[in-house]
């Protein structure tokens, strides 16, 4: 369930301005309100964790859609992921 | 009339996003295939655009149908300003969308449908690219590619061969596209990685007549293809559709800067 309810932040962070503004703007309070996060989870928001969110299972075109929430372009994105290449399949 | 004409390409975002990371030889040589391709659908006068894409998460999360038909008298897009154009509304079908919908329900092709579709890339560049008039209505159905579990690829396949026997039959010149693919691997550790062994050989399947290759994607290669191959599934859609032909291959390109192989193909090619 929370792996769900990770990626639907994410999904909403895309598409909700006013929800991405509080994301960027009061990160660790918004995050601690989320209920169906594990402290994990919450920890992988909070730091910006963007490569244990991606080992999390994450899709991972939620996740580069949502990079700049964690202050990333793409090529950054790109440079987090790489001790990752070969755990996920296609 | 029928079906006039038949296109299938890629969409990769940068190619809109961030064109100039590509080297300008390889941009020139796709974009112009691209532009090839639609003054080849604008010379037929189409009188509606299907447009089969795959989704990303611009529509639908916790609802994924396999098969989504927009019967609106619009849609709307793009979805992401980093496209470079202005979102606008995009006119639709709607006489045509709902007897299609009629169409595949009465053959048991249990599809979702709705009035109000936000377009995202997949749509928007091939018609930017291709240069389609504005006022020639568009049709858009989405696949779900994206999300395992996918509808199998034969599943695809009769839906198509479905839409394309209403379609030959219908009073309309209809145009088809179909976007996506080929082999990349969106937002993975292995951004970049392209399997040009799998690209090539669906290419060949199709300039041969051969659509097996969009119900069955080659087996070599296909592990090497990347999540996003799985869009090749709006091909199918569209080449099921499409009455049988030797297609021709306008551009292929091993686009690096731009993630993926990207192909240009004109399936329906007038002798």
């Amino acid at each position: 369930m929370s792996l769900h309810a990770v990626e639907r932040l994410l999904f909403t962070l895309n598409r909700d301005s006013d929800k991405a503004d509080r994301f960027l703007n009061e990160r660790a309070s918004f995050i601690d309100a989320e209920k169906y996060f594990t402290d994990e989870e919450k920890r992988m928001f909070t730091d910006g964790d963007v490569l244990a969110l991606y080992r999390h299972g994450v899709h991972p075109l939620l996740l580069v859609q949502a990079s700049r929430f964690f202050g990333m372009d793409g090529k950054q994105f790109h440079e987090v992921l790489k001790p990752a290449v070969g755990e996920r399949t296609a | 009339m029928s079906v006039v004409a038949s296109v299938c390409m890629g969409h990769a975002p940068g190619m809109m996003g961030w064109p100039e990371r590509a080297p300008k030889e390889q941009r020139e040589r796709l974009f112009g295939a691209i532009a090839e391709a639609g003054q080849r659908v604008m010379a037929v006068e189409p009188d509606v655009l299907v447009l089969a894409t795959s989704e990303h998460f611009a529509n639908f999360f916790d609802i994924r149908p396999p098969f989504y038909l927009n019967i609106g008298e619009q849609s709307e897009g793009p979805a992401e300003k980093w496209l470079g154009v202005e979102r606008r509304a995009v006119p639709g079908n709607a006489s045509l969308a709902e007897r299609m919908l009629e169409s595949s329900l009465e053959k048991g092709f249990d599809i979702a449908y709705g009035h109000d579709l936000l377009l995202d890339h997949g749509s928007i560049i091939p018609l930017e690219l291709m240069a389609i008039h504005r006022e020639t209505p568009v049709i858009p159905i989405i696949v779900n590619g994206l999300c395992a579990p996918m509808p199998t690829f034969t599943r695809c396949g009769e839906w198509g061969e479905s839409l394309g026997e209403l379609l030959q039959a219908a009073p309309e010149r209809v145009a088809l596209v179909g976007c996506g693919g080929l082999s990349h691997w969106p937002g993975m550790a292995e951004q970049g990685k392209i399997s040009p062994v799998w690209d090539r050989a669906v290419l060949d399947g199709l300039t041969a007549g051969d659509r097996s290759v969009l119900t069955e994607p080659p087996e070599t290669g296909w592990d090497e293809a990347g999540p996003g191959a799985h869009e090749l599934r709006a091909w199918t859609i569209t080449g099921f559709a499409t009455p049988p032909a030797r297609a021709e291959v306008l551009a292929y390109e091993e686009a690096v800067a731009w993630g993926g192989g990207l192909a240009v193909v004109d399936l329906l090619p007038q002798q």
